[in-house]
Order: structure tokens, then sequence, then C-alpha cells
């Protein structure tokens, strides 16, 4: 179901570069328009003084103008257009943007703008292997009259290229992310206390009370401790596991399923919801052949015919 | 003997102008496998050291660190409030206040760490903020509360229906909340709370029953 493409399980990967690329940059859209980046400049205070030098007073009331810049380019990276020069220019606007963000808000919302810079700079670094984008069809020389026929001189040419793929590393970067969040809980937590039932239980406690979540399914979880107490394991488990698993070229779906219930579990129970987090997971499955499922399923005008592998 | 405290604005910056430029020369050069994978060693070596090392994040290497210290018996947090002409008393919603979202530093920081101007000036912006927020609100926001990315967490949050039970905002006042668990840790057994700040529009800000 998702791939590890650490293990070069990367079958098809010119349509899963190709999905994950539009994903990214969509995501990175929304984020950025649904933002106020006009207010910054009204605080007095912040939450992180040390990034100021980055976003001086003066830069403040341009970064609604730099919003849109990087809303462009990261149309164009959707597009796969300008990889070389685009991509890179807007994956610093897009870190721009989130040093101010994270002046006031150092979240898991602001961390992710971080996240679809690496993403974004994987692309760049070996966009010769996004094929399926307008720089790659550009440099295809068979003139494309349809999709079929692109989609298959991508494959063709994607043929002989190396192993490392900007997924491979995307995949090693969020990993890592969960291994330092998994690692520095086993080290502060300590482990031990950290894994208590009355540990998550005073944190379910304390984010209903704080967040106003609906209490009904923390109250229910909170009468079974030994669940409580499996849910901090298996947080554990899957934080920092999750890193020498995928080094271990192992099926990642186990840990990918895990994580994405942790999150589904923390937004219904705690109320902090990882959106984010969901959807850079969700990058690592295998969008080829569920789309290659679904078309035949359902054969659609200009899907692939039945039987072709 | 120099502070490092001082020093680690500048490191930051020129961390991330460092990190900039070596995107950019790298992906210029990206044909060449050995600046791919100076880059990525690069990379992964800032990004192990910002998620392993106990530091303020050197951006853009940034880290996840959520909740990584076991919870206290007793929690304490500072927790920010509105109060209206009648005197009545709303919690205050996040997302009034972009992009900080979640405000206990700043309710910490009005009633104690701040000096008396920023103080004042915080308690202010906060105080305006609620109030345009609200007017966002109760003109109607349209399709912008489903159409945005979700706020960092579900849950508490104003509504027209809630806002209307309320008088204008006339001040703001921060508690200080202190929540006891039961040993098992799985219910509250005391929630007390001690008002620690208060800013009202003319200007005035009370902290810990000193002006």
């Amino acid at each position: 179901m998702f791939l590890n493409y650490y293990a070069d399980d990367a079958a098809d990967s010119v349509v899963n570069l190709a999905i994950a690329r539009v994903v990214v940059a969509a995501l990175g859209v929304w984020k950025l328009l649904s933002y106020d980046w006009a207010s910054i400049r009204d605080w007095p205070v912040y939450a992180n003084d040390y990034y100021l030098l980055l976003v001086p007073r003066w830069i403040q009331p341009y970064l609604v103008v730099e919003k849109y810049l990087a809303v462009v380019g990261l149309v164009l990276f959707a597009l796969g257009a300008a990889h070389r020069y685009a991509t890179p220019v807007t994956a610093v606007l897009v870190a721009h943007l989130g040093v101010a963000r994270y002046t006031l808000d150092p979240s898991g919302a602001s961390q992710a703008l971080f996240t679809i810079v690496y993403l974004m700079a994987f692309f760049a670094l070996y966009r010769s292997q996004d094929l399926l984008s307008v720089d790659g069809l550009r440099s295809t020389d068979a003139a494309l009259t349809d999709v079929r026929s692109a989609l298959r001189a991508a494959r063709d040419r994607a043929a002989g290229r190396e192993t490392t793929t900007p997924l491979t590393l995307g995949l090693l970067t969020v990993a890592v992310l969960y291994f330092g969040s998994g690692v520095t809980k086993l080290v502060r937590g300590p482990a031990w206390e950290w894994a208590t039932p009355w540990n998550l239980g005073q944190y379910t406690l304390w984010a209903q009370t704080y967040f106003g979540v609906d209490p009904g399914p923390g109250a229910l979880l909170l009468q079974y401790p030994l669940v409580v107490q499996l849910a901090a394991v298996a947080v554990l488990v899957l934080e920092t596991g999750f890193l020498p698993w995928i080094l271990a070229k192992r099926d990642p779906t186990p840990f990918v399923v895990g994580l994405l219930g942790m999150h589904v579990g923390i937004a219904v129970v705690l109320g902090p919801f990882f959106l984010d987090q969901i959807i850079f997971l969700l990058l690592f499955a295998d969008w080829a052949r569920l789309l290659r499922w679904v078309g035949e399923v359902s054969p659609l005008p200009g899907g692939r015919p039945q039987g072709q592998p | 003997m120099v502070d490092l405290g001082q020093l680690f604005p500048v490191v930051v910056a020129l961390a991330f102008v460092a990190s900039a430029g070596c995107l950019l020369a790298a992906v210029q050069r990206a044909a060449d496998p050995r600046v791919r994978k100076s880059f990525l060693a690069l990379f992964f070596v800032g990004l192990l050291t910002v998620n392993l090392a106990p530091f303020p994040s050197l951006l853009p290497f940034s880290h996840l660190h959520k909740y990584t210290t076991t919870s206290s018996n007793p929690t304490t947090y500072h927790d920010v409030y509105l109060v209206d002409a009648q005197g009545d008393e709303l919690r205050y919603d996040g997302d009034a206040a972009p992009p900080a979202g979640t405000l206990i530093r700043f309710g910490r920081g009005i009633a104690t760490e701040y000096d008396e101007p920023r103080a004042r000036a915080t308690a202010a912006h906060l105080l305006e903020e609620g109030r345009n927020y609200r007017g966002r609100i109760e003109r109607g926001r349209g399709v912008d509360p489903h159409a945005d990315f979700p706020p960092h967490a579900l849950g508490y949050g104003w509504d027209r229906d809630l806002l209307a039970e309320y008088d204008e905002f006339v001040a703001l006042r921060v508690y200080y909340v202190e929540l006891r668990y039961t040993a098992s840790g799985t219910a509250i057994e005391e929630r007390d709370r001690t008002l620690v700040a208060t800013y009202t529009d003319d200007g005035t800000l009370t902290r810990n029953g000193s002006q």
C-alpha cells in the first residue's frame, strides 16, 4: 500500500513523483493563502526573538507580496515548469515565510512549511527524474499526442535512472522528523515515565481542558488505563522505529498506517490536528497502483487498456 | 567574554542564508552527482542535529518535538479571557490572534515576563484582535472557515450564537490555571485559577494586584 522508496520498490515512481509534486504544491498554496501574513507586523511581541534578524520590521509589510510570489512559484512547481530556477527560489521564499510565521507560532503547522521546502529542494535537485512534468515532457523528443504516450515515454526514460528519487529523500526526511520527536521523548521523558498510563492520561485531561475538544472520546479512553499505556508505548515505538524500519528496507505500511492512526487519535482525543503530517505520510502511498486499479474497475476514456503492464 | 545568547540570532540568520545559498548553488550544478551527495550530506547532518540536540531550531532545519517531557502534576498555564461591558467573561479564541494560535506564552508574558510597556501593548493587541475577529464572525465569514487550512486544534472556538450572549468587550484578563490530577492520572481532582493580570480599554494594566 505504501512504498519504501529507500528500498527501491519504486515501480511507477514517475507517476507517483508527479502526484506527490502536485500534492505538495497544493498543500503549500493552501497554507500560504489560508494564513494571515499581514497581521504579523501588528504584534508588539514575538514568541521567538532569535529569528527576527531574518524578518526585521521593515520586511514585515512585504510578507503579503512574498506570499503571492511564492504562490506563483508553487503553481510552476505543481506543473514541474522551470524546476531549475523557480523551484529553488520558491523554496527559499516559502522557508522565509515559514521563519516569519515561526516568530509567533512555532507549532507543527508552521514547521510543515519547512517540510514542503525540503521536498521542493529534493525535486529541484533530482529534477532529471521528474519526467512527468512540463520540463520533463518538453525534453522528450517524440511528439506526444496523448497522456498515454507521454506516460510511456516518461517510463521508458526513467528505466535507467538511479535509485535515489525526491520521494526517497522525502521519506527519510519525514522519518527523521518522527525519529527526533520519538528519541527526545525517550531521553527527556524519560521513556519509562513517558510510557505510563498517568502521563498520557494527564496530557489528555490537560488538552481537553485547554483545547476544549469533545471530552467523550477521552473520557472513554481514560476508563482503560491499559489501553492508555499501550497508546503511549505505541507512540514511542511508531515515532522512534519508523526511521530504522525504513533504513532496514522493510515495507513501511504498518508504520505509516500506525502514524496516521496516531494523528487521527490525537485530533479526536486531544484536539491538535496535524493535517500536514497526514498529507506528508500519504505521499508515500502507491498512487500509480491505485490509479491502475481504478482504471481497471472503471475503464475511463484515455485510461490504459486492461491487461497492459 | 562573548554572550552566546546574544550571538544566537546571528548564528540563526547566517545558517538560514547559508542554507539558501547552498540550495541555489547545488540545484544549478545538480547534474554532478558529487554536488547532490554533498548537499544531501549537509542537509541530513543539519536535520539530525536540530532533531536530536536540545537547542532552538536553526531554521530552515526544524523538528517536531511535541509533548516530549512527561506531564507534570499539577499542570500550570496562563489562560486569556475577554470581559464584556456587563462583566461577563469569554475565553479567548486563539484564532482571533493570527498567526499565534496558542496564547499560553503571551498570557504568561503579559502576567509575568514582559516589562510594563510590552505587557500593555500585548494585552491591547489581543483585545483589539478579539474585537476584530468578533466583528468578522458577526458579519459572516462566508466559506472562509471551511475553505481555510484548519486551525492548530479542533475544539473550542467562537461562533455567532456564543458571541450573541456577550456585550462589547472592554477588558482582557489573564488567569494562572492549575490542574491537579488524581494519582492515577485519569481525572482532574481540582482546577484552580488565579487572576494575575487585567487590562482595561482605558489603558490600565494591573498585574498581580499592583498597577
